[in-house]
């Protein structure tokens, strides 16, 4: 079981980094909401890549610092995001609050850049849950795009935001390695199905060869 | 060719593992350990190696068993970590980059199974 779920874990770099590659198809022709999303997804894929590679892929380094890029960085291009989709632009200030918050932290206590900071990630993933939220209720009234993104976006990491912070709870309860470990495993899954949704968003919405094909359908 | 010291057989070593194995199953069973790993800390001139166990803690939130070695210097009845200072550097390092088994394993080692 364990050597399937480092499979699916391995598998889930490659269709990370795959679908950051695909968003870059029609990079330039769509909206800036877009251009900024695929932004987002080349990120994560680099992280992914990079933390694979640091830790169990090449060099068996402790790789939780990565954490910390993958959330800020996270929070930052989702906020542009949401600030674009749904025209907000102090939405920015956030950002400049996080940043602030994230940067005090490690000042006060540099060594807590090699621990998770669940506070700073709990926070964050909250507010781009709500920014989902009122994403998808504007989305009732105003057909807008990237509904099928921001359903993910809600329910990915709304689950992975419990199954850390649970994670970190479980800490203090002296649970084994295993049962931590089946929560990682279960947080890849969900990791999973987030990037299926957003490659259904593309081949939905985006994919630009479907319009080729039909072109080239109706020539003929 | 003279045994170096400090050695069992094969038989014994299989007869111990096989014995961790049926009262750890489903546990680590072996550390894979970089040679840099050993020379470092042996470059220190320890009197003798303690290897520590600990649990590292990866980015995606899976969590791994690591050996963590450090020298030890007899002084008195006790042998005495050789630790690093928290700021600094007083020559002493502690060494880890180790890697269990399962997942890093030898599937064909009569040590193994």
């Amino acid at each position: 079981m364990d050597e399937f779920l480092n499979s699916l874990g391995d598998f889930s770099i490659y269709l990370s980094v795959f679908t950051g590659l695909l968003y870059l198809i029609g990079f330039r022709k769509n909206s800036k909401s877009y251009r900024i999303f695929a932004l987002y997804l080349i990120l994560i894929a680099l992280i992914q890549v990079g933390a694979y590679y640091v830790g169990r892929g090449h060099l068996h380094k402790s790789n939780l610092y990565y954490s910390h890029f993958y959330y800020l960085g996270q929070f930052v291009l989702l906020t542009i995001f949401y600030a674009s989709l749904l025209k907000r632009k102090w939405l920015y200030s956030l950002v400049v609050l996080m940043l602030f918050y994230a940067a005090y932290g490690l000042i006060k206590d540099p060594e807590s850049f090699y621990r998770y900071n669940t506070l700073g990630m709990t926070i964050a993933h909250a507010i781009l849950v709500l920014y989902s939220v009122l994403y998808l209720y504007k989305s009732i009234t105003d057909k807008g795009e990237f509904v099928i993104v921001s359903s993910g976006i809600f329910f990915y990491l709304l689950s992975s935001t419990l199954i850390f912070a649970t994670h970190n709870a479980v800490s203090n309860l002296d649970l084994t390695k295993e049962t931590k470990n089946i929560l990682a495993d279960l947080n890849v899954i969900l990791y999973m199905l987030f990037l299926i949704l957003i490659l259904i968003e593309w081949f939905r919405n985006y994919n630009s060869f479907k319009g080729v094909y039909k072109n080239g359908s109706n020539e003929g | 060719m003279s045994t170096p010291q400090n050695t069992i057989s094969l038989l014994d070593a299989e007869t111990r593992t096989a014995e961790w194995r049926i009262q750890n199953p489903g546990k680590v069973k072996a550390f894979l350990i970089p040679i840099e790993s050993l020379t470092g800390v042996l470059a220190q001139k320890p009197d003798k190696v303690r290897a520590y166990l600990g649990i590292k803690t990866n980015f995606d939130g899976s969590q791994e068993e690591q050996l963590i070695f450090v020298g030890a210097d007899k002084k008195g009845s006790i042998y005495v970590d050789q630790l690093p200072p928290v700021q600094g550097d007083n020559g002493n390092h502690i060494f880890d980059l180790t890697t269990p088994c399962p997942s890093d394993c030898d599937p064909n080692s009569s040590l193994n199974s």
